[in-house]
């Protein structure tokens, strides 16, 4: 059988990749060990939360799948951060994760051009230094001229729970051991990683009585630009807040001798960003508390997730843990809590496009490239997805560049730093955090989508309408001027904002952290027509207006450097003036513009100087 | 890549007390030439004698100010020179009136960089200027690295690390919003920036006051009474007949001689020319001679070979051992002419000179000129002066900046100027590594789940 493009995984990085090929008119295959599991929930219902929700509205105006299936799953919507600054909001919702998967392995089997093949893939057949075919465990030969691998923690997965150890990919499922062994002779990279996940309770025998209520917000905003804001109203389910206390703490000291994260047992790093319990305990022994969340599964409940508590103690241990909490006197264990380890592949291996740089038409995704998240591996499928279609049409490769989007973020630092730890993303990590906010992620990125052929018509032309209107609205706002006049004087007052005592313009007056929705339709009549994301968006513009044309003149230093591309036969090892230890660098990481070389730690500002110099003599010597 | 900023730099000083040219490149020169000379126009390749003035309209110079117009310039670019009188220091502070007029200090070799990217120079010698840029940049950082020692040096990487830290404090808040946080956290980032605030001020003003005293390098002597100090002294001060100045010390104990040595001006901190009081004499001459030392980039230090190695000389040694680790030390056995008691072997892993001070110090000259020419250009340690001080300023800029969006909890516009600030201070230290801030938030607060 032969194929454009093979995806082996059907995890949220596999759906979107395959999406985006099938839906870019490839003849497209998805390998999966269990077709059961397409769309799995592997760990916490949610999906979102602080620069994930970026991430999410950022696919989803590329036209990824995440957002849609979120709104049409969800059973609580909220916006985190809301009382701080627009750029620092985040959204998150829980999901049912029983309708997640269901509504995405239906899709995946409703979508044209996409074939579901339930085989567990087993090598990567390569010819002549490019992909050429995936070899099946039912040892059928599938070719293909690209093959995205979206393995997740399956590779040679070994799961913990106290001393007992089982070679399995996520709990009850095989692990993936051949297609590990093949990666490895490809002469990939390859380290051990480590992550977890808690136990889930029996909703019977919780006492919700004795937590925390903690509702959803009361009007809740669906994920996707393209699902309607007006009657979205899903019907939200509450989490519950509970806390750990010294009894707890006291049972995990006392059977640390017994917790694999400590006994050796365990190798791979984990992340520090979702450390379990036992590491919590461990690292902070003066904290008199720990925060649990207590989130229903489905929009059944009958079994929840105890967010927090995360763990790979012993089950007897994880009983009498849980049992010490709060409302959680009577728990009973439905799922126990496990960590896994898995193999990864050093993302430096990768290109900008998730292609290895080894092998030509072989793609990776997802957790294989040492990340966590479910957002985090969505996002790097569909891009992968979309650059293997556009390798095959032959076009120009898709990357998002710092300053565009997170996935830009996502990409540049995993191929450029690589990275010994699960990675996940943060706002910190985009140094262009105000300009790259969820509110905008459509203005953004849907010209991309739109492009790829992946967003509709008619949404497009929704955007742009709204571009229009926050484009006029702006030039409206900078044009008009205030100058302290009695009426002008009269109006502030009346809005309840201070005096103006020279003349500034409209925009300037916006930018007040005071004013808001109201007082712009005030001050701006001519604009109160505009749609209400319009007039958000111009609020939010006026507000961060300086900040941004600041960041602007940084992302114009940027673009200069990432157009100094470094000539891929650029001989390092005869440049007079850089330290051997810039050169090694240079040379393991073999960063493909001068951008990235300036970004790898180690490199310092004077050898940048001197590379530049050495790609315009190049340049110069090719030209005479 | 676009050069559009306007640098400037001292590029040539011929000797100490003749001309230095301040050379300014760039679209602003032409401009910035206008304000400091109050003139309208200057004809392109024309020398003219004018005066020039600082940024508060205050006569620095009368010099020759010379524009050359973009491409017909060594750049490529605008060029102004101003040719200074009275050496150094007067091309100092001509380089801080072009600074405030809007030029930036250049980084090493960068006026060069510019000319091969402007196509100025040949294919044939962009492999020099890639070294020079090695060179000077191994110049600046061994220049930085002995300016940034003991309190300065301990000053900015505290500075460094608690803006890390209110960094985290602020990402923390923003990216774990969900988590059981301090409720204090805003409070004790406005505490932890005021700190900060003043610990940055303090460092700027000391820098600058150090500044002024560093019109050269610094030569300590040191050594027991009747070493032939006194006698040095007066070798050193006779041998160029070049005395610049006699400047008082900061201190009652030490004199500060500056004298020229080669192309070098250095300042020497003597402590030979002070009376010994009548009690407690050993005590006050061990802290005389740390203190010294303690100033000086290097130390001399002397010992009588014609006398029994004693108590006070073996003190003169640990001070050497314990205090002068990072400075350059010169061992003078003097008096080799008389019959000699000490033994040379106690003064082993020490550059030793076997002379007598009466007779020729020659190779005394000859050991400090090789060592004051390894140091690196005098014009260099201006520059690298003054870009330290620019770099710090514009971090205490955006440092008041960040008080007021902090105060209202925009946290989000808060840790973007301190992320600057940061970026400002790598100029100083090092750049900030994304691990640093996530260990720092990993490691003072419990989170995720």
């Amino acid at each position: 059988m032969k194929f454009d493009i093979i995806v082996i995984g059907g995890g949220h990085a596999g759906i979107e990749a395959a999406l985006a090929s099938a839906r870019m008119g490839m003849k497209t295959m998805l390998m999966t060990m269990l077709v059961e599991q397409i769309g799995a929930i592997s760990c916490n219902p949610a999906i979102g939360g602080l620069a994930k929700g970026h991430l999410v509205k950022e696919i989803d105006a590329l036209g990824g799948q995440m957002g849609l299936c979120t709104d049409a799953a969800g059973i609580q919507f909220r916006i985190l951060n809301a009382s701080k600054g627009p750029a620092v909001r985040g959204s998150r919702a829980q999901i049912d994760m029983d309708r997640y998967k269901n509504y995405m392995r239906n899709l995946i089997l409703n979508t044209p051009n996409l074939h579901v093949i339930q085989e567990s893939a087993e090598e990567i057949v390569v010819k002549n230094g490019e992909v050429a075919a995936v070899k099946g465990s039912l040892q059928n030969l599938y070719h293909a001229k690209k093959v995205i691998v979206t393995t997740g923690t399956f590779l040679k997965g070994v799961i913990h729970i106290g001393e007992i150890k089982q070679e399995a990919g996520r709990a009850g499922e095989f692990p993936s051991v051949r297609l590990s062994d093949s990666l490895k002779e490809l002469g990939l990279e390859m380290g051990r990683l480590k992550t977890g996940t808690c136990a889930r309770i029996d909703a019977k025998s919780i006492d919700f009585s004795k937590m925390e209520i903690q509702p959803g917000d009361e009007n809740p905003t669906p994920f996707s630009f393209r699902t309607a804001k007006e009657g979205f109203a899903p019907r939200q389910l509450p989490c519950y807040i509970t806390y750990t206390n010294e009894k707890t703490h006291e049972i995990i000291e006392s059977n640390f001798s017994r917790a694999p994260l400590f006994t050796g047992q365990i190798e791979g790093v984990g992340p520090r960003y979702c450390p379990s319990i036992e590491d919590k305990i461990y690292r902070f022994r003066d904290k008199e508390r720990h925060h649990i969340f207590v989130e229903p599964q489905t929009f059944e409940a009958t079994e929840y997730y105890i967010n927090g508590m995360s763990t790979s103690l012993p089950p007897d241990v994880q009983e009498e843990m849980i049992r010490s909490v709060k409302g959680l006197e009577k728990a009973r264990i439905v799922r126990y809590g496990y960590a896994i380890e898995y193999d990864y592949v050093q993302p430096t291996e990768l290109d900008h496009t998730l292609q290895t740089k080894a092998i030509k038409g072989l793609y990776l995704a997802g957790q294989i490239n040492g990340t966590t998240g479910y957002e985090e591996a969505a996002a790097q499928g569909l891009m992968a997805g979309i650059n293997a279609v556009l390798s095959i049409k032959e076009e120009e490769p898709f990357i998002l560049r710092r300053d565009e989007a997170y996935i830009g973020v996502l990409i540049d630092d995993l191929v450029t730093k690589g990275t010994n730890e699960p990675y996940r993303m943060f706002t910190s990590r985009a140094e262009f955090r105000l300009l790259l906010r969820e509110d905008n992620a459509d203005l953004r990125l849907m010209p991309y989508g739109r492009k790829l052929g992946l967003i509709d018509e008619d949404t497009y032309y929704k955007m742009l309408k709204k571009k229009e209107e926050i484009q006029d609205g702006l030039r409206i706002l900078q044009n008009s001027y205030l100058t302290p006049t009695k009426e002008t004087l009269e109006f502030l007052e009346s809005i309840h904002e201070p005096k103006i005592t020279d003349k500034i313009s409209l925009k300037k007056l916006v930018s007040r952290k005071s004013f808001d929705m109201e007082k712009l339709e005030k001050a701006a009549p001519e604009i109160s027509k505009f749609s209400r994301e319009a007039k958000e968006q111009i609020l939010i513009e006026a507000k961060y207006d300086q900040y941004i044309s600041k960041q602007r003149e940084q992302i114009e230093k940027m673009k200069e450097l990432l157009d100094l591309k470094i000539p891929r036969d650029l001989d390092i090892d005869s440049i007079s003036g850089l330290s051997n230890e810039v050169k090694e660098k240079l040379k393991k990481f073999r960063p493909e513009t001068l951008f990235a070389a300036s970004r790898i730690s180690g490199v310092t500002p004077a050898a940048i100087e001197i590379l530049h110099i050495y790609i315009k003599m190049k340049e110069r010597g090719k030209r005479k | 890549m676009k050069t559009s900023d306007t640098i400037a730099a001292i590029a040539t000083a011929h000797g100490i007390g003749s001309i230095a040219i301040v050379r300014v490149s760039g679209s602003d020169a032409l401009n910035i030439a206008k304000t400091l000379c109050a003139k309208e126009n200057f004809e392109p390749r024309r020398a003219i004698l004018s005066d020039i003035y600082d940024f508060n309209k205050e006569l620095i110079d009368r010099g020759i100010v010379i524009y050359f117009k973009a491409p017909f310039s060594f750049t490529g670019e605008d060029i102004v020179e101003f040719q200074c009188h009275g050496g150094v220091t007067v091309a100092k502070m001509v380089l801080d009136a072009v600074c405030e007029a809007g030029a930036r200090v250049a980084m090493p070799g960068e006026f060069s960089k510019r000319a091969f990217l402007n196509g100025k120079i040949d294919l044939d010698e962009a492999e020099a200027i890639a070294k020079l840029i090695e060179a000077r940049s191994e110049d600046a950082a061994k220049i930085l690295a002995r300016h940034l020692k003991g309190d300065l040096k301990k000053a900015v990487e505290k500075i460094r690390e608690d803006l890390i830290r209110i960094l985290a404090y602020a990402e923390v808040n923003i990216d774990y919003a969900e988590e059981d946080l301090p409720q204090d956290m805003l409070e004790s980032m406005l505490f932890q920036l005021e700190e900060i605030l003043q610990n940055l001020k303090r460092m700027i003003e000391s820098s600058k006051r150090r500044q002024a005293l560093l019109d050269g390098f610094k030569i300590a002597i040191i050594g027991k009474p009747n070493t032939g100090k006194s006698s040095l002294l007066n070798a050193l001060l006779s041998y160029e007949r070049a005395i610049v100045s006699d400047i008082a010390g900061t201190t009652r104990d030490t004199i500060e001689e500056s004298i020229k040595i080669g192309t070098h001006l250095v300042r020497i901190v003597d402590t030979a020319g002070i009376r010994d009081t009548l009690d407690e004499i050993e005590k006050v001459g061990v802290k005389r001679s740390l203190e010294a030392v303690r100033q000086s980039d290097i130390v001399l230090a002397m010992f009588d070979l014609s006398r029994e190695f004693d108590k006070e000389d073996m003190k003169i040694l640990e001070i050497l051992k314990k205090e002068a680790r990072d400075k350059e030390v010169v061992v003078l056995l003097n008096k080799a002419d008389l019959p000699q008691k000490s033994k040379e072997s106690l003064f082993e892993g020490y550059i030793t000179l076997k002379l007598s001070v009466k007779q020729d110090i020659s190779p005394l000259i000859d050991k400090l000129k090789e060592i004051l020419d390894s140091f690196g250009r005098f014009e260099e340690t201006i520059l690298i002066n003054k870009r330290q001080t620019e770099a710090a300023e514009k971090a205490l800029e955006e440092l008041l900046a960040s008080k007021a969006p902090l105060e209202e909890n925009e946290l989000e516009i808060f840790a973007l100027h301190i992320n600057e600030a940061l970026k400002n201070l790598a100029m100083i230290t090092r750049p900030m590594e994304s691990g640093e801030l996530l260990d720092k938030m990993f490691g003072e607060f419990c989170l995720g789940k």
